[in-house]
């Protein structure tokens, strides 16, 4: 009864599929990388577009949008912070682009560098493999061991700027529930306190972190107290790192919105205010 | 209810898409057709299967598309509509039909370098230090992951890259809280751990729910980067004379 390739019947599927992303999948694989990388191509351009405002390349607010005080708020668009107010006016007067680019590059480069972004933008982005099991269209690769990605090794460099961020963001959110001398609520203020909130939650849930704190002992049990608990603690938060990625770029990308374009160029804040 | 199987079937270099109709029943996964096919229709389908429970690795394949056990796969899962397409898996040779050569797995796994223990007598390690290296030891090294893995499924390196099981063999060796061995200047040098790209397609097809990637691979090269491309911890311990 033994049957070889003569006695079958023509079968209606290939042995090998050709073409671009080639695959045996019949599930929507697509949607993932679809999702991921309109988000981060999303945020690239918003990105692109605040710092040519900022620059005066595109409308009349060179160097405006980035504190919003009316009716005595203390609101910062946060992809500036900390903002012009922190550099010395040497180095403004010396600096020809925008100033926000002095402060931009380092949580770009936490993200660039961060463990589950590379997931993301290898996949959606360079399609290097775009979902399991989908054929890559460029088979030569030399991974991670030469320029430009050995350079995700500096990781920790970005973690520990990343942490200083974190500090300044909850400051930030802080500082705006003050309205002049009074407490208050608007929707900055909120907006500003998920920001913060999230970017904390991502910086506390890196991989990094996780090493640092303890994961690159062999023998917990012999670490001390802080080690040992805080390796347990960046081990829990680090399950979510992923969703504290995307809520915290979609958090900023929000707040930014509201106090640069949505305060800055067109609208009123909704504040409320508790009397002393 | 009838349901078709698709097989891609032969031996290298001819091979076939064979279909099959059989009759499914409640309950029956992939495997339970592969039998059932062989037993009335093609009694020479080769497939390599051993416990039907998930537990021994051996009925790796891919069905319509997926790296999958078929004993782990379930008709029920996939639209009545729609032929099934099963498929050896990509990375290894085929020896015939379904059944792949994965002695490559073996070869790599002898040059890894074994669990060193302390010259002490009283040897003891704490569960706390147990439990962090415990799930490494759920690997049924069906070789899903290393099927899945674009290094060595698109880009065919295997004489450069050992693929995620055996990350997870060195992670498993190298967090042990007694083992006196170090792996990592093999693992940066000869079993490339810098070409995994951390796109996780290994975790998310391991049947036995392991997180190769952020609990095995990511921490290897973090610990890589310690020891060969941060000159703070260079300093750090030259200052304080300590070593991990």
């Amino acid at each position: 009864m033994k049957e070889d390739a003569q006695d079958i019947p023509p079968c209606f599927v290939p042995v090998e599929k050709t073409g671009l992303f080639a695959t045996f999948r019949t599930d929507n694989w697509w949607i993932q990388p679809l999702i991921m990388g309109s988000i981060l191509i999303g945020f690239g351009i918003y990105t692109i577009f605040v710092l040519m405002l900022e620059h005066g390349t595109i409308g009349d607010h060179k160097g405006e949008l980035i504190y919003y005080e009316d009716k005595g708020a203390h609101y910062i668009s946060p992809i500036s912070s900390p903002g012009p107010n922190a550099v010395p006016d040497y180095i403004k007067e010396l600096w020809i682009l925008p100033v926000s680019l002095l402060f931009i590059w380092a949580p770009l480069g936490f993200r660039a560098t961060c463990y589950y972004g590379r997931r993301v933008y290898y996949r959606a982005l360079f399609a290097n493999p775009i979902a399991v099991a989908v054929d890559k269209p460029i088979k030569s690769y030399s991974g991670e061991n030469s320029f430009p990605f050995i350079l995700q090794n500096a990781h920790r460099y970005f973690l520990y700027l990343a942490i200083l961020l974190a500090i300044l963001h909850i400051y930030h959110a802080i500082e705006s529930f003050t309205f002049g001398d009074k407490f208050g609520i608007g929707v900055g203020s909120l907006l500003l306190t998920i920001d913060a909130l999230f970017l904390s939650l991502y910086v506390c849930s890196c991989h990094s972190l996780r090493n640092l704190m303890g994961g690159n002992i062999d023998c917990l049990s012999c670490a001390n107290y802080i080690k040992k608990k805080g390796t347990s603690w960046v081990s829990y938060l680090n399950q979510f790192h992923g969703t504290y990625f995307w809520i915290s770029l979609i958090s900023i990308m929000l707040a930014d919105f509201y106090i640069r374009i949505y305060l800055g160029m067109w609208g009123n804040p909704e504040i409320f205010l508790l009397e002393p | 209810m009838k349901r078709k199987i698709i097989i891609q079937r032969g031996e290298d270099p001819d091979f076939f898409m064979h279909e099959f109709e059989i009759e499914g029943g409640p309950g029956m996964v992939v495997l339970d057709a592969i039998h059932q096919i062989q037993a009335e229709q093609a009694p020479d389908l080769a497939v390599r299967w051993n416990c039907k429970a998930g537990k021994c690795g051996s009925c790796s394949a891919e069905v319509n598309g997926m790296p999958k056990l078929m004993c782990m796969a379930r008709l029920s899962d996939y639209d009545n509509g729609e032929p099934i397409v099963v498929k050896p898996m990509k990375t290894f040779p085929i020896i015939k039909d379904l059944v792949t050569d994965v002695s490559w797995n073996y070869e790599v796994n002898k040059k890894i370098l074994p669990y060193q223990h302390p010259d002490t007598d009283d040897p003891r390690m704490l569960q706390e230090d147990v439990d962090r290296v415990q799930e490494f030891r759920k690997c049924i090294e069906c070789f899903l992951c290393q099927d899945v893995c674009h290094v060595l499924r698109d880009s065919d390196m295997k004489d450069e890259y050992i693929g995620p099981r055996f990350l997870v063999r060195n992670a498993m060796l190298e967090m042990h809280p007694l083992d006196q061995g170090n792996r990592l200047q093999d693992l940066k040098d000869r079993d490339g751990i810098g070409l995994c790209n951390i796109t996780k397609g290994c975790t998310e097809v391991c049947p036995e729910h392991i997180t190769i990637t952020d609990n095995a691979i990511i921490p290897m090269k973090e610990r890589i980067v310690d020891e060969y491309y941060d000159p703070l911890v260079w300093i750090w311990r030259k200052i304080t004379g300590k070593s991990n």
